[in-house]
């Protein structure tokens, strides 16, 4: 209301100032200030003064609007008038309320506040109102900011620009907030679903054609790593490379395997009916295996295994600091072992006890004899 | 060491030697436990537990080795300490309530590759492809290694 006041009451000196000389919005400003400094200090009086009805104020505004043939004036006019006509009757009460804010700043900024305040009072009409009505409302408060924008006034800018930025802001925000809030109305779900589909949009990419909702994203993502995936397994398996399709691919892949795993069965056969020479060592057995690498980087490697125990553990002592990680494994699963080996050897010990000088003897003889 | 690299394979001259060592430590045992003194004619039944015995102790060495992140191994090792008492019941139990997964029915070769790798019913299909490569991987090493010590013998 203090503004009202300050603009009814200064519209008319603005209109003699600007009849008597023109254009000059710096000290046509600073006019204003002191005019609104003035009242501020009885701001009592004005409160009595301005419990006019607001028809009456609205009149008050409007007749040197109707007159003024000064672009200034208009144009202060015009942006308190878009103020006014966003807050319908009841809300000039609330203007009442701003009156006991000590209000020293410029006019501009009391616009700014003004047009803020009254954006920010009108929400509630429109929660208090049903739906279609607060879309009405909406509709409304867009509009003076595209007027504002669509100025082409070059006063009007110079001195309402950082007001109009603020609003525009401002009222930007809030619809955001509101529509967060609502939820229930078309637009702010299609506006949800446009944000959940552009999270996803950055990572992969749909080409020309390709489906763009979440799940045939995800569908795509998982088709390329299992694609990944089938050309590490063709490049591992040997003479996979040439063959195209993945029916074919997983064919060869099978046949891979299970002949591997019949290998392994055909060659445990074999190792059991090999009786072992005491002498072996891994160094021996690995230079077979045209692998070159191991004589430099393990010196201490080429500890014979003998039938004893203590060699065993004391290579496994030497080794255990270069695999941390994988001595703890070893020692639980070798437990794990030692307990299955005792399970299935028990009966054979029991009936063939040997020591270990017999055994090793024995051994040789076999050795000579699978030898001959 | 596999585990670290994710999809890469592992360093293949360090888990050879681990594989070979480890097998080797086995293998030695079960030789030692078994009497030398028995004639080794191809049919005899000890023969074929004892290859019995190194087949299970290939395999628990490849677990060992590939670690226990790989779900493969830790499957294969599960199964092998597990394998006298509890299979049959497990067997039955699960031939009962659990269905086979539908994949296994409607992709043929998909559900014959679960078959194959220890621990692959219970995969979805882009595990089931990276493990079976780390398996592939161990298999052959394994093979090699065994190779190695047959023909080192022969």
């Amino acid at each position: 209301m203090e503004i009202k006041v300050g603009t009814v009451v200064g519209s008319s000196p603005i209109g003699r100032q600007s009849d008597d000389t023109g254009l000059e919005s710096l000290q046509f400003c600073e006019e204003i200030q002191g005019l609104m400094t003035i009242p501020a200090e009885n701001a009592s009086s004005f409160t009595a003064l301005l419990e006019l009805p607001a028809t009456q104020a609205l009149e008050l505004l409007h007749s040197p609007d109707s007159g003024g043939g000064a672009t200034a004036a208009v144009v202060n006019d015009d942006s308190v008038q878009h103020c006014i006509k966003d807050v319908p009757k009841p809300y000039f009460s609330a203007f009442n309320c701003n009156l006991t804010f000590p209000t020293n700043s410029a006019l501009i900024e009391r616009a700014a506040k003004l047009s803020v305040l009254a954006e920010e009072h009108s929400p509630e009409t429109t929660s208090s109102v049903p739906l279609n009505s607060s879309v009405n409302l909406e509709k409304v408060k867009n509009e003076p900011t595209t007027e504002t924008d669509s100025n082409p006034n070059p006063l009007q800018t110079l001195i309402s620009d950082p007001t109009v930025e603020n609003t525009n802001q401002r009222s930007a925000k809030r619809k955001e907030r509101e529509k967060k809030g609502k939820g229930s109305t078309k637009k702010s779900k299609n506006e949800s679903n446009e944000d959940a589909e552009k999270l996803p949009y950055v990572h992969v990419r749909a080409r020309r054609g390709q489906a763009t909702d979440s799940h045939s994203l995800a569908e795509r993502a998982r088709r390329e790593k299992i694609n990944a995936r089938m050309k590490l397994l063709q490049e591992l398996v040997p003479g996979c490379n040439k063959i195209s399709g993945t029916a074919l691919v997983l064919d060869e892949i099978i046949n891979h395997v299970q002949s591997l795993q019949r290998q392994v069965e055909f060659l445990s056969m074999r190792l059991a009916a090999v009786n072992p020479r005491v002498d072996f060592n891994i160094d021996s057995i690995l230079a077979a295996e045209n692998e070159p690498v191991l004589e430099s980087s393990f010196p201490t490697m080429v500890t014979p295994l003998l039938w004893p125990e203590i060699p065993v553990s004391g290579t496994r002592q030497q080794y255990q600091p270069q695999w941390h990680f994988d001595g703890s494994v070893n020692q639980q699963a070798w437990a794990r072992d030692e307990h299955n080996h005792h399970n299935f050897s028990t009966p054979e010990n029991s009936l063939l006890s040997y020591d270990s000088s017999a055994n090793s003897a024995s051994l040789h003889s076999n050795q000579l004899k699978m030898e001959l | 060491m596999a585990s670290k690299s994710g999809i890469t394979l592992m360093n293949s001259t360090s888990s050879r030697l681990r594989l070979a060592r480890t097998f080797l430590r086995s293998f030695s045992k079960i030789k030692s436990q078994t009497s030398a003194t028995t004639t080794l004619s191809p049919s005899s039944p000890h023969l074929k537990r004892q290859s019995r015995r190194i087949k299970m102790a290939a395999y628990s060495s490849m677990a060992r080795v590939a670690g226990p992140r790989r779900a493969w191994a830790r499957a294969l090792l599960f199964k092998l300490h597990t394998r006298p008492t509890h299979r049959t019941l497990m067997n039955t139990r699960r031939g009962g309530s659990t269905t086979t997964p539908p994949s296994s029915r409607s992709d043929n070769q998909v559900g014959k590759l679960r078959r194959l790798l220890p621990g692959g019913d219970r995969m979805d299909v882009c595990t089931l492809l990276e493990e079976t490569a780390n398996y592939i991987h161990c298999l052959s090493t394994q093979v090699k290694v065994m190779k190695a010590i047959s023909d080192h013998h022969f």
